[in-house]
């Protein structure tokens, strides 16, 4: 056993172990609530990873989907009391099924045209949340979501709350690894490489679209359930189109088509402007100039870095082994 | 009548939103980038002018140019920085580059002029004059009349001038224009402030009607980037089309329906028209790709 092979072996449990020890090392609430909501967005920004990055489709109005998936579990925790794990399928339901009625007529839109029509999108639903004060109680927003308590042990504080957040993110990354390597992830790349070449090879474009849009949008209203019971309180301001740009730049900057690269980015991109709180009102100048300093000097964005890194643990000198058999 | 009142400023509206869609349009055909920074080029233009204007107390016909003048030195910076370094990067790293420029610049202005609202006086008076029963604003039909002042000038300058027809070669295909003795850096960097320029103005001509705000480009932005695909972003002549449908669109929307849905319903048209229509209303060819 050498170093490479000991490392290829270990490498996934040092990152859970690093991940499940934090909030012993972080006992700092704020900054708890913080990696709450990156290991958040980091379910947001992996679902939207799967359909643009994975499958080509381009969406910017994602945040939809996940306020959809917000305000239903806000919904059905603070009306009917729902236990936490109704509501967290209920929310990807839901937000499943408006990604359907979005996506099937938009299969016949490629490229920015696509991209307006999920803009569109974004913005409709977040007037609907401002405007329809019967449901959604307009701008003021739904108030008193409960902590979940799941076998007896009630989530009240950010730190056993980290732990079902973690818990979730791990068995997302496994389901969208798993749907990647298999045949449904290999028609769904075809579709981004090439359409007309995939459709001649056999593959249902059509099909493996409306999926990635069913399982985007699934995860992404995951994710929202997620934020509800995390903050306890929505508003429409959280739903806004800029956060759809956000989610989007996590992506990017993460890597596009990157799994650990999405992660990276959601985390990098909600500490930033939260580290720079410090320098006052010019941290979101920072955090733009960021984003396009990553853009130009690192195209490949965290995920290429952290393949290029993960290349050389494994022995490979030049560290394109690991990234040529990603792509 | 009320129907007519409400056309009216809707064509007026969708004027500016068309001037904003051609500053998308011009860059998206040189660059193939969709700026989504335009909206952000245009809040500038408006705070210059409203720095010249009020801070500075210089008379309109004075700062209008002045304020043009420092839309036009910004977006160059913008230019040299953001966008020149990206020419080689792939598609979604540019459309991603662009939004981190726009948060940089909206953030900017919010740091300089605070997340107050400023409202604007009108450049034309404020007095509304009465036709019959119609009751028509100075500032909407010069709205009118400077954009389509605007689309006709930028038509003339693209057909007659030696930098215009250089600027559309270079849109056109990139390495026959160089092969033919264009520089091709420089008409891409004219291209760029000259679609700066003219969402400039477009901010300018929108801050006596909507109160000036740090974050107002992200609305016009989105509004602007709508019309652009309204119209279809391959066809220039199609940026008014798409703006006018779009504030018609919106204003009978406010005045029938409800004006809480105003924007939403804007964009369900936008919706629709890009399901049945999905190259845009102006093309005529039909979207068959050819590998």
């Amino acid at each position: 056993m050498n170093f490479a092979n000991i490392y290829k072996k270990t490498r996934i449990w040092i990152i859970l172990a690093v991940a499940v020890m934090l909030p012993f090392i972080v006992t700092n609430n704020y900054w708890l609530h913080i990696a709450n909501i990156a290991g958040i967005f980091a379910i947001c920004s992996l679902s939207l990873n799967l359909l643009t990055g994975c499958t080509g489709l381009f969406s910017v109005g994602h945040i939809a989907f996940y306020g959809i998936g917000a305000y239903t579990a806000a919904l059905l925790a603070t009306k009917l009391h729902a236990h936490f794990f109704v509501s967290l399928i209920c929310a990807g339901i839901m937000a499943m099924i408006f990604g359907l009625i979005l996506g099937i007529p938009a299969l016949r839109l490629k490229g920015v045209y696509l991209a307006i029509s999920t803009l569109a999108f974004g913005e409709i639903t977040y007037q609907v949340f401002v405007n329809w004060t019967a449901v959604t109680n307009g701008t003021r927003g739904i108030l008193g979501i409960e902590p979940p308590v799941i076998l007896g042990i009630k989530f009240n504080n950010y730190q056993k709350y980290y732990y079902l957040v973690l818990l979730i993110l791990v068995i997302v990354v496994v389901l969208i690894r798993n749907l990647l390597h298999s045949r449904i992830g290999r028609a769904l790349f075809s579709v981004r490489e090439g359409e007309i070449a995939a459709s001649a090879l056999g593959v249902n474009t059509v099909m493996y679209k409306v999926i990635a849009f069913a399982t985007s949008s699934f995860f992404a209203g995951v994710a929202g359930c997620l934020y509800a019971y995390e903050v306890h309180f929505i508003s429409p301001e959280s739903f806004i189109g800029a956060e759809s740009v956000s989610v989007l730049a996590m992506m990017v900057v993460g890597g596009i088509g990157s799994i650990p690269g999405s992660i990276a980015g959601a985390v990098v991109l909600t500490i930033i402007p939260e580290a720079l709180r410090s320098v006052g009102d010019i941290r979101l100048v920072i955090y733009g100039a960021a984003i396009v300093a990553i853009i130009i000097f690192a195209p490949k964005g965290i995920g290429g870095f952290l393949e290029w890194v993960d290349g050389l643990l494994m022995g490979s000198r030049t560290g394109k082994k690991m990234a040529e058999r990603e792509d | 009548m009320y129907l007519l009142q409400q056309l009216i400023q809707g064509i007026s509206l969708g004027s500016i939103y068309g001037l904003v869609a051609l500053g998308y349009i011009l860059i998206w055909q040189a660059w193939g980038i969709l700026n989504f920074a335009q909206g952000e080029v245009c809040a500038i233009g408006a705070f210059s002018l409203l720095v010249l204007h009020m801070e500075c107390g210089l008379p309109v016909y004075l700062a209008f140019p002045l304020a043009i003048a420092v839309g036009m030195v910004i977006s160059y910076i913008i230019e040299f920085i953001a966008f020149r370094p990206l020419l080689k990067a792939n598609d979604t790293g540019k459309l991603i580059a662009t939004i981190g420029v726009s948060i940089c610049i909206r953030n900017l202005l919010r740091m300089i002029f605070g997340a107050d609202a400023f409202s604007f006086p009108s450049m034309f008076g404020d007095t509304p004059q009465k036709i019959g029963e119609l009751i028509i604003i100075p500032q909407n039909i010069w709205n009118m009349v400077i954009g389509f002042g605007l689309v006709a000038l930028l038509n003339l300058f693209l057909r007659k001038t030696r930098m215009g027809i250089a600027m559309r070669a270079t849109a056109q295909d990139r390495d026959a224009a160089r092969l033919m003795g264009i520089s091709v850096k420089r008409s891409l960097t004219a291209t760029f402030v000259m679609a700066s320029v003219i969402g400039a103005i477009a901010g300018m001509l929108i801050s006596p009607i909507y109160l000036l705000m740090a974050n107002m480009g992200a609305s016009l932005g989105t509004k602007g980037f709508a019309a652009a695909v309204l119209g279809g972003l391959d066809f220039a002549s199609g940026a008014m089309v798409g703006g006018i449908i779009l504030g018609v669109a919106e204003c009978l929307a406010a005045g029938y329906v409800s004006s809480a849905y105003q924007s939403a319903i804007a964009y369900i048209v936008l919706f629709l028209v890009l399901i049945l229509k999905p190259s845009g209303i102006m093309s005529k060819k039909k979207a068959v790709e050819k590998v």
